[in-house]
């Protein structure tokens, strides 16, 4: 028996157990409360100003750690399907063998053949190969608006760093806050900018997603086109050089190739993104011309929605 | 006594350890407490939508994790105190006997299936009858895979290991069809590393066919009746394969 014997040794080992336990909660709910007050904040952000103001005690600490991060992505996978009203993306890609493709036909039997949109607030949605309706609630869509709202919210807190969170949290908020809400919505952009800048120098695709916040940041100043554009125009060609030198720097010591699925294509799509409206802006400020200033502005926002709703 | 003894038992073992009412307090506590998860005060007809999600939540839990555990239970039940020497001293077969437990086990998943789906479309928001039925039906069918594993598996294991690897099929079998569908669709993939995951694709019991959650949420309309055939055979002959299963390991014991 290993702890037979001398009852004063096994409850001496019970109670440094116990102690050992309690010291190690209270460190990990003091780390909690500080990553969720002042202390996580970047210099200069005042209280209130970040949309999640009070603290919060988690006593799990897992915000902004592996889990964290993982819960985060399922609780983005969870508000896309929440946004489409539960209704499952079509595969891309066709199956290779005949009983596949037909378990596959089973499967999507069972779900509506339309693509519906709870932001879009419509009632009844009609679309799909066999013209099929589907009529849907006031109440069924209210009740996945504010699923997705919290599902969003959520991912937010587990992991600021998300782009995606952050770019649904932004826009959901523009559209329903007044004008003083802009400054919070830039400090909240910036919070999330400090959280991807601290690996900034190992992935490339998190520069190019500061970049992409920093197009939001633009949009949601209502596109200032002085000062602010070329302030934008200089920090996009900086993120594009900086992006490109570390992936070069990754492939030179063979680990761009092994990274994870998907990462190289993140970076791709990233990168033509911020490219194309680097471009845009350039031809835009060398043309100069005030009549079609309203038109190109009009365009660079179309092009940046239609970024948002993939 | 007769050959229904054995179900009328395990029903009477259920009955008298008013673990029923567990399940009844827990559907009327979702039933009074779902509202307070969403802003009803802002738009009160939030409260049939949150009701109707929380009640099919709960039955899916209850389906794919507290009846496997009861089964596996009483399965084990059954090993421990040797009732086959009764039962077969009775006069009842093998085979009998494994049908009649796997049949008690399959009622329960029946009656929670049913009873959850009924408590979710009177509560929920408005949904077409026949849809509701379909919701019931492929639930049920779902939920019943497991169970005639579980009892062949109970005559091996003790109860808490059956009820792990119960929990695990249910899993699997809701879940993984996805990521095999996802993984196959990866940019960068071989051939013949999609061919390996539609393999996996083909040979996982799909029962997330029968998890009808977002049918029931979002109030689809009814399968087309071919396709609903279709599925509920799919799922019958999933529950075929592993009663095969589960009767091999029963009579092999």
């Amino acid at each position: 028996m290993c702890f037979g014997g001398n009852v004063k040794i096994k409850l001496m080992l019970a109670v440094s157990l116990a102690l050992a336990v309690v010291a190690q909660s209270a460190v990990v709910v003091a780390r909690g409360i500080w990553l969720e007050t002042a202390g996580s904040r970047p210099d200069g952000v005042t209280e209130g100003s970040v949309p999640f103001s009070h603290a919060r005690i988690n006593p799990f600490a897992i915000n902004e750690s592996g889990i964290g991060k993982l819960l985060a992505d399922i609780a983005i996978m969870g508000s896309d399907s929440v946004e489409h009203m539960g209704i499952p993306r079509v595969s891309g890609t066709e199956f290779l063998t005949l009983p596949a493709m037909w378990l596959d036909r089973l499967w999507r039997s069972g779900v509506p053949p339309i693509h519906i949109h709870a932001s879009d607030g419509e009632i009844t949605a009609v679309g799909g190969s066999e013209g099929d309706e589907l009529e849907m609630g006031a109440a069924q869509i209210a009740a996945a608006r504010q699923k997705n709202k919290s599902l969003v919210e959520n991912a937010y807190r587990l992991n600021p760093g998300n782009p995606q969170a952050l770019t649904i949290i932004l826009w959901q908020r523009f559209e329903s806050a007044g004008e003083d809400a802009r400054v919070d919505l830039g400090s909240l952009a910036d919070y999330s900018i400090s959280v991807l800048a601290r690996d900034e120098e190992h992935w490339p695709e998190h520069t190019l997603q500061i970049a992409s916040i920093q197009i939001d940041k633009w949009h949601l100043a209502g596109r200032p086109m002085g000062e602010e554009l070329d302030a934008l125009m200089s920090e996009l060609r900086e993120a594009l050089d900086k992006a490109e030198k570390t992936k070069r720097h990754l492939e030179a010591i063979g680990r761009w190739a092994a990274r994870v699925p998907g990462a190289q294509e993140q970076y791709e799509h990233l990168h033509m993104y911020a490219r194309n409206l680097l471009r845009m802006a350039e031809s835009f400020r060398s043309s100069a011309g005030s009549s079609v200033a309203g038109s190109k502005t009009k365009a660079l926002g179309e092009n940046t929605s239609a970024h948002e709703n993939e | 006594m007769n050959r229904r003894g054995v179900t009328s038992i395990v029903w009477a073992q259920w009955r008298d350890g008013y673990g029923w009412m567990l399940l009844i307090c827990a559907y009327a506590i979702s039933l009074i407490a779902a509202p307070a998860l969403v802003p009803w005060e802002v738009a009160p007809e939030l409260g049939s939508a949150a009701r109707a999600q929380v009640v099919y939540s709960l039955t899916f839990v209850v389906c794919a994790i507290v009846l496997p555990a009861m089964v596996a239970d009483i399965g084990s039940a059954q090993r421990a105190n040797n009732y086959r020497t009764y039962w077969r001293a009775q006069g009842l077969s093998d085979g009998e006997y494994y049908l009649r437990l796997c049949g008690a086990g399959v009622g329960f998943v029946g009656c929670v299936s049913f009873g959850g789906t009924l408590i979710a479309w009177i509560a929920g928001p408005s949904m077409p009858i026949q849809a509701a039925l379909q919701a019931g039906v492929l639930s049920a069918l779902a939920g019943c895979v497991v169970i005639p594993l579980v009892v062949g598996l109970s005559q091996r294991l003790n109860a808490a290991a059956t009820t792990i690897v119960a929990v695990l099929m249910n899993a699997v079998g809701y879940y993984l069809p996805a990521s095999a569908d996802a993984a196959r669709q990866m940019p960068g993939i071989t051939i013949g590393e999609r061919l390996t995951w539609e393999v996996v694709y083909l040979v996982t019991p799909q029962l997330r066919i029968g998890d009808q959650a977002s049918r029931i949420t979002f109030g689809w309309p009814p399968v087309d009746v071919a396709w609903f055939l279709s599925a509920a055979a799919y799922l019958g002959g999933w529950v075929v394969i592993s009663g095969g299963v589960g009767y091999v390991l029963w009579r092999k014991r």
